[in-house]
């Protein structure tokens, strides 16, 4: 059983990828077409997930609106919506494509979720108010520190032009300081990163056996 | 850019298992403190005594992206934050906005609960599948941390401007937050509006901290060196770019 388990999980984990970082890394038309193959089979692993992802939300929002539970006139919204566009867009018309870009289901993405998406990211405005708010609450030396810079480089962005010192040290702080800071976060980063895929791929740390 | 990558990761790979060698043989490290990671077996705990439970994210991004480092940053607290729940009996929920996420998530949960020798505790609709959109997923998850009474939320994983969205709604309910992210556009977002922020790569070291591993302190260890290289690196390009 922990052959079944914990090997061969394992050994099929690092052949697979092992493979595609050869292949990505070594231009070979035969690695080429082993590393496309092992990919396109994730895809279709992948599609298999948003099969279960629907399922999930069934179950959980049949669960909410099955108990009364508070919000769940939102869960008959919910499941109403997904089965009204499964509905329109799976069935193939004559002549018609079928799916995301079936001419209605297009209208809907169009003329609902995009609006209501696009009201959101309007709403993040007045989140950013609240939050800059919450800060000048707080009264660390941090949140002080960055208090002053917002306001420098907000003031340096304006078009008034009061003082002509601000713009200069809005580039400064952005190109300078900033900067750096960000570098040094995205160095940081990419080690993280590349660290925790060499311990993925040489399956020193495995999610998927015990 | 390949080459660049492949000499990178020859070169990581000895230093990796040599370092892996060097903490199992007990030569071992102090971390240095993060509060943010330090806090999460007490959030379990306050979970526990309070009943509530605690919502977990893993970022906006999914299994086979760019992104996928910090997703697995997030499952990987989501294991130790597993882990304590089910020894505590203390209800989890999970919220993933990519569907490749969504049977990790679901895997990890239920071999803590199998682990712990009460399989029958697992329930799969702890961890919900919101939207596959960072926008529309922050809406569910915003309505969410509204209605539902936590004990706190923790997000760990790729986020965007969207998370404002969630933080906000977090920090104006009062409900405790610690968030990690790498993006450094969300950083002043995430500083703004959690009580604790995990910044870049502190977002990876999540299982070190936790589960204290051998290779994910080694891992640390040799991100460290990897650090002192490229700095040296910097600095000898720089004096070399002067004296030319």
């Amino acid at each position: 059983m922990a052959i079944l388990k914990r090997t061969i999980p394992a050994a099929i984990a690092i052949a697979v990828g092992l493979s595609v970082l050869v292949a990505v890394m070594i231009p070979d038309p035969s690695l080429d077409a082993i590393g496309t193959y092992l990919i396109n089979t994730a895809v279709i692993v992948a599609a298999f997930a948003l099969f279960l992802g629907v399922i999930n939300v069934l179950q959980v929002h049949a669960r909410k609106i099955h108990s009364g539970q508070p919000g769940s006139v939102f869960s008959v919204v919910l499941v109403a919506s997904m089965l009204v566009v499964l509905a329109i867009g799976l069935p193939s018309l004559p002549g018609r494509p079928s799916g995301p870009t079936q001419p209605v289901v297009q209208w809907i993405f169009n003329n609902i979720q995009l609006p209501i998406q696009a009201s959101l990211s309007a709403l993040l405005v007045f989140f950013l108010v609240t939050a800059i708010y919450r800060l000048l609450l707080v009264r660390s030396l941090e949140s002080v520190v960055m208090l002053i810079v917002v306001l420098l480089v907000l003031l340096g962005q304006s078009a008034l032009g009061l003082v002509p010192a601000l713009p200069k040290l809005k580039d400064w702080i952005l190109e300078v300081p900033t900067l750096a800071g960000v570098r040094g976060i995205l160095l940081g980063v990419a080690l993280g990163a590349l660290l925790t895929g060499v311990r993925l791929l040489l399956g020193l740390e495995r999610p998927y056996s015990d | 850019m390949e080459t660049i990558g492949l000499v990178l990761l020859l070169l990581t790979l000895p230093v990796l298992v040599f370092l892996t060698y060097r903490v199992r043989a007990g030569k071992g490290v102090e971390l240095r403190p993060l509060p943010g990671l330090e806090e999460l077996p007490n959030l379990v705990g306050r979970s526990a005594e309070t009943g509530l439970p605690l919502h977990v994210s893993v970022g906006v991004a999914g299994i086979g992206g760019s992104t996928t480092a910090e997703t697995w940053a997030g499952l990987t607290v989501l294991r130790q934050l597993a882990e304590a729940a089910a020894a505590c009996d203390t209800p989890l929920l999970v919220t993933v906005s990519d569907a490749t996420v969504l049977p990790l998530a679901q895997d990890i949960l239920w071999r803590a609960y199998v682990r712990n020798g009460t399989p029958e505790g697992y329930d799969p609709t702890q961890v919900r599948l919101i939207a596959p959109e960072p926008m529309a997923y922050a809406a569910g998850v915003s309505g969410l941390l509204e209605r539902e009474s936590l004990t706190a939320n923790v997000m760990v994983g790729a986020f965007g401007d969207e998370y404002l969205l969630m933080g906000e709604t977090g920090a104006r309910r009062g409900i405790h937050q610690i968030v990690g992210t790498s993006d450094p556009q969300t950083l002043p977002l995430v500083y703004a509006s959690a009580d604790e922020t995990l910044i870049g790569e502190e977002t990876f070291a999540g299982g070190a901290y936790t589960m204290r591993l051998p290779v994910q302190i080694a891992s640390l260890l040799a991100e460290d060196w990897a650090r002192w290289a490229v700095a040296a690196g910097i600095l000898v390009a720089v004096v070399i770019k002067l004296l030319l």
